[in-house]
């Protein structure tokens, strides 16, 4: 065991001298440690999506792109094909692909490792960094994963795990822009579509987006509308696949394009799909389908769908069930999110990467839409690199070379000593921008009725009585009522008992709401500012004969407690048996008849009053809370009337 | 005995029998359509029937080509085994470590709700829809797409 340990020491400090030398500047001769430094700059860079491989060496300039699956096919049985395998098969109809990513996260380890295994075997890492890249947010699990297979099963001296935007924000920064620039990357690929905005030079990662909208969905939508309307193609797709990079585009104008597609036959395609005899590609056929192309060939007309089918990334909403916005408002709502100064910035520097946007007029779309949803004085400008599919290697390719790369990387006994722990932390870096100040709350432009409603003032002369007889039953409250006053506002509490009918009358139907002239008002109690206010005691009780209908036909008796004299506004209500109205429009007040259920009543508030509904009678006790504006004399007199 | 003819509208009869989905019932379709939009495959493993032997597979020929440490050779079983964990057990775990570190996560990456009111297509022909079928809730924009609908897979696809 010791032994052991002191053995992996001592090949730890080698390597350390081994880098050191490799690190000196050194000139004159080039002896064989300058071919070793040489060697050291390769790296391999690994872009593993979800339908495809990226991968390239950062010396030479190719960038292959291998499928990411395992693959059978009817005609071939006792074979798969991994990867670009797939080439030497011949009947490509019903692939049936065993896809390592689940909704873009590698979640079928043993499928990975084929692919894995096939691609390292024809790309070998030897002793060079290798560069793979992981979605954003990737899980714990998957990074230890990636650990042990990478560092023990492929012995990877040095490791770089990454976010793919990380790779094409930074090709985009040294290619196009100065350091630290701010921009925002829209990822669209094959399991989903990130935005992710880079501020300041990092990742800002409560800006981040994620829709679930990929290519895979967009290839199944078209495959299920296609075998509905047409042809059953539901197996097919590999070929669908083909058919969605061949036709399909992305509409200027959505709409009219719908209008031209319904009305004439500008929009419309004939495709025909390959039988894998004579046509192993399927095309798309120019002019008219003759009878003899018709009978030898399957052809599939295809019409709106050439436009629908892209347009799901601008409104999801066309599948059904799908709820999220769409990307142009995602872009807006992504920049928002980010802090105020890097806005303009951002929305100057758009990025679109991700084979999605190939779609013919992708960029022009998203130029126009977002547009829309950006404030006029933002300039705006999409970068969209000429392989787009291809961006985030090439990104690894000279991030490889810059000087910073090996102090990111982890080595291989540095896994060893530390453990999976260690690399996650070091390639998880969740960056945290100090946060802006809350902002200030900007003040409403002026409104003239706004500013009336809340002094109340009644512009439209609305709330009016028109008729103001004279009171007919007064409260009128005295000084010695005023128990407490906290400052706010004044509380009247009223207790009401009901009187017992007389014996001989028959007892009124169970529904009937009881009468305000059944009610005698027992106990009465106010609490009134400590001011000047001068209350008298002298209480009445309401008479039957001066209630009066309010709709004649469904005869509801509503009560008025109203203020007197009227220039006396009440202004809020505070509360009405303990619940909070709201501060205008009609009152929502849970009354207690009889104690145990509760029904819903409504009252009003008016500019000097408030009608409250008949059935908050049926209550022992109403409690009536408000905020009254004293504004001429020193009485405050509560009527009730109807 | 007398032969019972019963009164009244036709369409209102035919219209009683017609049976309408109920909301659950609606929501566990439009779910399955969007898991099946997700899934890989439509078809069977073709090879699923068979029985592989051993010596079968080309990759595997492949491999042997490459030096490395017998010892460290491990089959790809070995990783499925080790790190056995579905997409929704892994979107949990991160969920709580996210918790835990006060960080973002998956879930909450996800795109809000659109501000603009959804965009209809019809189901049968793809352009713009105004109408739904009553049955099973499903966008058409015509009678004559509703026809269709209605002869092909309204109720239909329901187990």
């Amino acid at each position: 065991m010791e032994g052991n340990k002191r053995g992996r020491l001592d090949s730890k400090q080698h390597h350390d001298r081994k880098l050191y030398l490799s690190k000196r500047p050194r000139g004159g001769s080039p002896g064989p440690s300058s071919s070793k430094r040489k060697e050291c700059s390769n790296a391999l860079v690994l872009d593993n999506g979800g339908f495809t491989i990226k991968i390239g060496y950062s010396k030479d300039n190719n960038i292959t792109v291998l499928p990411n699956h395992i693959m059978k096919a009817k005609s071939e049985r006792k074979r798969f094909f991994i990867a670009d395998q797939i080439e030497d098969c011949r009947d490509l109809s019903g692939l049936y692909y065993l896809t390592p990513h689940d909704h873009g996260y590698i979640s079928k380890f043993d499928v990975q490792k084929n692919v894995w295994d096939y691609t390292f075997n024809k790309f070998p890492a030897d002793d060079m960094p290798v560069i793979v890249t992981q979605p954003i947010f990737n899980f714990k699990h998957i990074q230890e994963y990636m650990d042990e297979i990478f560092f023990e099963e492929y012995d990877v001296k040095t490791l770089y795990r990454t976010n793919s935007t990380d790779l094409t924000y930074y090709q985009y920064i040294t290619t196009k822009k100065g350091q630290h620039t701010s921009c925002i990357i829209v990822d669209s690929g094959y399991s989903f579509t990130h935005i992710v905005p880079y501020v300041n030079g990092k990742k800002y990662t409560n800006g981040i987006i994620r829709m679930d909208i990929g290519g895979k969905l967009l290839t199944n939508y078209l495959k299920d509308i296609l075998s509905y309307r047409q042809l059953h193609v539901m197996e097919e797709t590999y070929v669908i696949n083909q058919l969605k990079e061949d036709t399909c585009y992305m509409a200027l104008d959505f709409k009219k394009e719908m209008q031209t597609a319904k009305t004439t036959n500008d929009i419309v395609k004939n495709y025909v799909l390959p039988d894998f005899h004579n046509i192993r590609r399927g095309y798309v056929h120019e002019g008219e389908v003759d009878s003899q192309l018709a009978e030898n060939f399957q052809i599939l007309r295809i019409n709106n769908e050439r436009i629908s089918v892209p347009e799901v990334l601008m409104k999801p909403s066309i599948i059904p069930g799908i709820e999220q916005a769409g990307l142009a408002q995602c872009i807006a709502k992504s920049i928002a999110k980010c802090p105020t100064k890097y806005r303009q910035q951002m929305a100057d520097n758009i990025i679109l990467v991700g084979g999605n946007t190939n779609f013919p007029g992708f960029k022009e779309r998203v130029e126009t839409e977002t547009r829309m949803f950006l404030p006029s004085h933002h300039r705006m400008t999409v970068f969209k690199p000429e392989e787009p599919i291809k961006y985030s290697v090439l990104g690894g390719k000279s991030f490889s070379k810059d000087p910073q790369f090996r102090s990111m990387c982890v080595k291989k006994h540095e896994y060893e000593e530390h453990g999976s722990n260690y690399t996650y932390k070091k390639f998880n870096e969740f960056v945290e921008i100090e946060e802006e100040p809350p902002k200030k709350t900007e003040e409403a432009p002026f409104s003239y009725l706004d500013h009336w409603k809340k002094e109340g003032v009644d512009i439209f002369q609305k709330n009016v009585m028109k008729e103001d007889p004279s009171p007919d039953v007064q409260f009128i409250l005295e000084g010695d009522d005023i128990e407490q006053y906290d400052g706010k506002y004044v509380t009247i509490e009223f207790e009401y008992e009901k009187k017992q009918p007389p014996k001989v009358e028959i007892p009124p139907p169970p529904i009937k709401p009881p009468d305000i002239s059944q009610l005698k008002v027992i106990k009465k109690k106010m609490i009134v500012p400590n001011s000047p206010l001068v209350l008298n005691s002298n209480a009445t009780v309401v008479r039957a004969s001066d209630l009066q209908p309010i709709r004649a036909p469904t005869k509801v008796y509503r009560p008025v407690f109203r203020t007197k004299p009227e220039n006396q506004k009440i202004t809020q209500i505070i509360s009405i048996n303990g619940a909070t109205p709201m501060t205008s429009g009609p009152l929502i007040i849970p009354s207690t008849s009889g104690g145990k259920t509760v029904s819903l009543g409504s009252a009003q508030l008016l500019n000097n009053a408030v009608i409250i509904p008949q059935n908050m009678f049926g209550s022992k006790n109403l409690t009536l809370q408000f905020r009254p504006i004293f504004m001429q004399g020193n009485n405050i007199i509560i009527t009730k009337k109807q | 005995m007398s032969k019972v003819v019963s009164r009244g509208s036709t369409r209102l009869r035919e219209n009683e029998r017609q049976r309408i989905i109920d909301d659950s019932t609606r929501r566990r379709r439009l779910r399955k359509f969007l898991e099946n939009l997700e899934a890989d495959n439509f078809h069977e493993d073709p090879h699923a029937d068979l029985v592989m032997s051993k010596k079968v597979p080309k990759f595997d020929d492949n491999l042997e080509s490459r030096t490395r440490s017998k010892k460290r050779e491990r089959n790809s079983e070995y990783y499925q085994i080790k790190y056995r964990k579905s997409f929704q057990q892994m979107i949990e775990d991160d969920r709580k470590e996210a918790d835990d570190n006060n960080r973002m996560s998956y879930m909450d990456l996800s795109a809000p709700q659109s501000d603009f009111p959804p965009y209809y297509t019809c189901a049968v022909c793809g352009y713009h829809s105004n109408y739904i079928c009553i049955s099973c809730g499903v966008r058409v924009c015509q009678t004559r797409c509703f026809d269709t609908h209605f002869e092909t897979r309204c109720l239909k696809w329901t187990t």
